[in-house]
């Protein structure tokens, strides 16, 4: 009954929602003659918006009680009578079960839903459609803790759908000139979910008639060496990494952001979809199939080449949200390098003669934890940077980052959100993104062949990007001089209901970073268990979040951290002493022109990195040419639209032709049934 | 080819005359006679499948049965196969509604386009 209850707060919630909008709509009311939106007043149905946003909160706050209560005492797998469904040759059972991973993601899904819900209540107060949003965003998240916590397949394909579903439709409430992107994402994450169902079909085929569709059936017993099952794990996989947004399906990501509503952006392509697809690559890379050693080698370039391309392409970014939705996919590559690591130590260990050593399954369990650690911590950050972008566009109206800059007065809480926010995706110690980064890393040095040490170095130099870029950011939006669309005057800008959801993740970034030891072995640790690694051996000790009972193996951090601590004192004092240097400060003399105008000195960051788009090679890399060469949306497109025009061509309109053409079949058909 | 295989062949030519004025006739007139000479020929053969062709010298035998039960295994194995005769009755009444249908058609298509021309009519070309 938990799973039921758990999963229906939300569903009636957004029923509920959805239904009063209805009838709100259809009463005439005289404030609809004006067009919405004129005079930045407030909207015809505002009474209805705070109702819905009211009801939404409520829900989304229960759905969490609900979460948190479901993590700390797991309910028994649920398997009644009455849930069997018999449909003659195949059986199966609608069952649910909370292991330590599905309550991680159930938890950490109902947390950000929360939060960005709260964020909501203002950011889309003036929508016109709003109480449509709650309640699609209401559904969404239903969708998503029915496919973290479904234990069988069907369950599992259908939530996932309907979270594609939510998204298109969330997606798509935003700018009118967002379709084209709401289309892409669409079409991409339907084939995602194509490939799901293929896969699903594959595997249950392989196991025999009488199945019971469950997602756990003999654990670890597919072997990917087959061949049927290693197409299975492949269409499986295409599915999470296009959820998840991984290279190369990650271009709905970048696609998307551009005019989606900033909360449906932070909750979904930023963190649900991210869960859900991390979820289910650990499920099924570990626990349905036992992946062999080359596919696990393909996971982790995979991931190293979406951490680095990625992130190259978030550098050369001149729209806000479009730069932290690339960074959105660059940190995808992480969680499928940690895993893609651990599955590669494996199956190194379950092909030698004496099976998986204590030390590989170590391994293993470092970057395995690393991965979905990160995951978390991605969820956190990411949804924490997304809010801030929507903050800063509630002031402005505007993302460019040409046209923004000085900021930080108007919006300090924004700011230091934003701040604790860049440090944590980029891994600055002792915030959480590096604790599970560290992770990722030290599984790739130990991982002992060649291609991990390449992926150490790209992930280690992709990071350096993220700070690269980030500093780029904060500089452009927030410390220069005031950019053209920032409102005069130095007063707070900040709302109150925008501003908890960014301190509450950005309080957590830190929180996880500063106590990881605790927290990786309460939250991640199980979690791994659950997911089918062998985590003997290891416990969470110290800060570094794990250790090896018995000493020898993983690097402690401490020694970095404090290195990288000096280096800021170092920083600090160098600007403390040239504040404390004498400098002239003068006018500005521009040949007798008015230069006291801030537009005029506006420098924006948004040129820090243009000489390395004039790269000679990479160039060719960053030209619109091969941005189309590298989306295989675009590709399908162009070459989709050459079938169609060859097939055009065929239909020439005339009776006789299709005739003939009938008549060649028949004789075709008769040759071949006369013949056979 | 012995001499009872000519039937069979000629209406075989029958059907890929209608088969030619299908796929060949620009007017639509010409294309349905070709429909109907096509629904003749099929007839034809199946007719033709179930004749029986009688010891030289004697007629063939309908399938009649006059001189009661007891001459009924005899009347089996002599007789033409009533069968396919009764099933084309069927077929002839369906042809000829095909037509009337077929027909209806052409004169809509022809108050529609004023012509009977296909070549003319395109509205399915991509």
């Amino acid at each position: 009954m938990d799973y039921i209850r758990l999963i229906s707060v939300p569903l009636v919630a957004g029923a509920v929602v959805y239904v009063l909008w209805l009838l709100g709509r259809s009463r005439p009311r005289e404030a609809d003659a004006m067009p919405s939106g004129v005079g930045g007043g407030r909207p015809a149905g505002s009474g209805l918006t705070q109702m819905s946003a009211a009801i939404a909160v409520l829900a989304m706050a229960c759905t969490l009680v609900l979460a948190v209560m479901m993590f700390r005492d797991p309910p028994a797998m649920v398997a009644r009578a009455n849930t069997t469904v018999d449909l003659g040759p195949m059986r199966f059972i609608l069952a649910f079960r909370a292991d330590a991973l599905s309550t991680l993601v159930v938890l950490a899904a109902a947390g950000i839903a929360f939060l960005v819900t709260l964020y909501s209540v203002r950011a889309m107060a003036e929508h016109p459609r709003a109480p449509v949003f709650f309640a699609w965003v209401l559904w969404t998240v239903a969708a998503v803790l029915t496919a973290a916590l479904a234990n069988n397949y069907l369950l599992l394909v259908v939530a996932w759908e309907v979270a594609t579903v939510g998204l298109y439709l969330l997606v798509s409430m935003g700018h009118p000139r967002g379709r084209a992107g709401a289309m892409k994402t669409f079409a991409i994450l339907g084939f995602a979910d194509v490939c799901l169902l293929l896969g699903v079909v594959m595997l249950v085929h392989t196991q025999g008639v009488m199945n019971s569709l469950s997602l756990i059936d003999k654990v670890g017993g597919n072997d990917t060496a087959t061949p049927v099952l290693a197409v299975a794990y492949v269409l499986m996989t295409v599915a999470a990494l296009a959820k998840a947004g991984a290279m190369p399906l990650h271009t709905w990501v970048p696609a998307a952001s551009e005019h989606s509503p900033t909360p449906v952006f932070a909750l979904l392509p930023a963190a649900l979809d991210k869960l859900l697809g991390i979820y289910l690559l650990a499920r099924i890379t570990f626990e349905v199939f036992a992946v062999s050693a080359p596919l696990a080698t393909v996971l982790m370039v995979i991931g190293a080449a979406t951490i680095l391309l990625a992130v190259m392409m978030a550098m050369i970014q001149h729209n806000l949200k479009r730069l932290l939705a690339f960074h959105a996919v660059s940190q995808v590559g992480y969680m499928v390098l940690g895993m893609g690591l651990a599955a590669y130590v494996l199956a190194v260990g379950r092909a030698s003669p004496d099976g998986i050593t204590a030390a590989q399954a170590a391994v293993a369990t470092v970057a395995f934890c690393g991965g979905l650690f990160h995951m978390l911590n991605n969820a956190l950050y990411k949804g924490c940077l997304f809010l801030m972008a929507g903050s800063v566009e509630r002031v402005t109206g505007t993302m460019d980052l040409d046209r923004l800059g000085g900021m930080a007065r108007s919006l300090p809480v924004t700011f230091v959100c934003g701040v604790v926010a860049a440090m944590a995706i980029s891994g600055v110690p002792p915030l959480n993104g590096f604790v599970s980064k560290w992770l990722v890393y030290n599984g790739a040095l130990a991982v002992g062949s060649g291609l991990g040490m390449v992926c150490l170095v790209v992930a280690v130099f992709g990071s350096a990007l993220t700070l690269a870029s980030f500093i780029k950011v904060l500089h452009s939006v927030f410390l220069g001089t005031r950019g053209s669309a920032v409102p005069e005057g130095d007063a707070r800008q900040e709302s109150g209901w925008m501003a908890v959801g960014m301190v509450v993740l950005a309080v957590a970034c830190v929180g996880l970073g500063v106590v990881a030891g605790p927290a990786v072995g309460r939250l991640i640790l199980p979690a791994a268990e659950a997911a089918g690694i062998p985590v003997a051996g290891i416990e969470a000790a110290g800060w570094g979040g794990l250790a090896l009972r018995g000493g020898a193996g993983l690097w402690e951090p401490s020694t970095a951290t404090v290195l990288i601590l000096l280096g800021i004192v170092v920083g600090g004092l160098v600007y403390l002493y040239s504040r404390a240097l004498r400098v002239r400060v003068v006018d500005n003399f521009v040949a007798g022109e008015d230069s006291t105008s801030d537009e005029l000195w506006h420098v924006s960051g948004t040129h820090f990195y243009e000489t390395i788009r004039r790269l000679p090679v990479l160039r060719t890399l960053f030209s619109d040419a091969s941005a189309e060469a590298f989306d295989p949306y675009r590709l399908v497109g162009r070459y989709g639209w050459t079938l169609v025009e060859q097939l055009r061509a065929w239909h020439t309109g005339l009776l006789a032709v299709y005739a003939s053409w009938i008549i060649i079949g028949l004789v075709v058909l008769v040759t071949v049934l006369a013949l056979g | 080819m012995t001499l009872q295989m000519v039937p069979y062949m000629l209406t075989f030519l029958l059907l890929v005359a209608g088969l030619y004025a299908i796929v060949a006739k620009r007017n639509l007139v010409k294309v349905i006679v070709g429909i109907l000479i096509l629904d003749y020929a099929a007839n034809l053969l199946l007719v033709l499948t179930g004749y029986r062709t009688p010891p030289a010298g004697q007629a063939p035998v309908a399938p009649i049965l006059t001189g009661g039960a007891a001459q009924a295994q005899e009347l089996a194995a002599t007789a033409v196969d009533p069968i396919p005769q009764a099933l084309v009755l069927t077929s002839i009444v369906i042809g000829l509604s095909v037509a009337a249908l077929v027909v209806a058609l052409a004169v809509r298509l022809y108050e529609k386009y004023g012509t009977f021309d296909t070549e003319l009519m395109r509205n399915l070309k991509g």
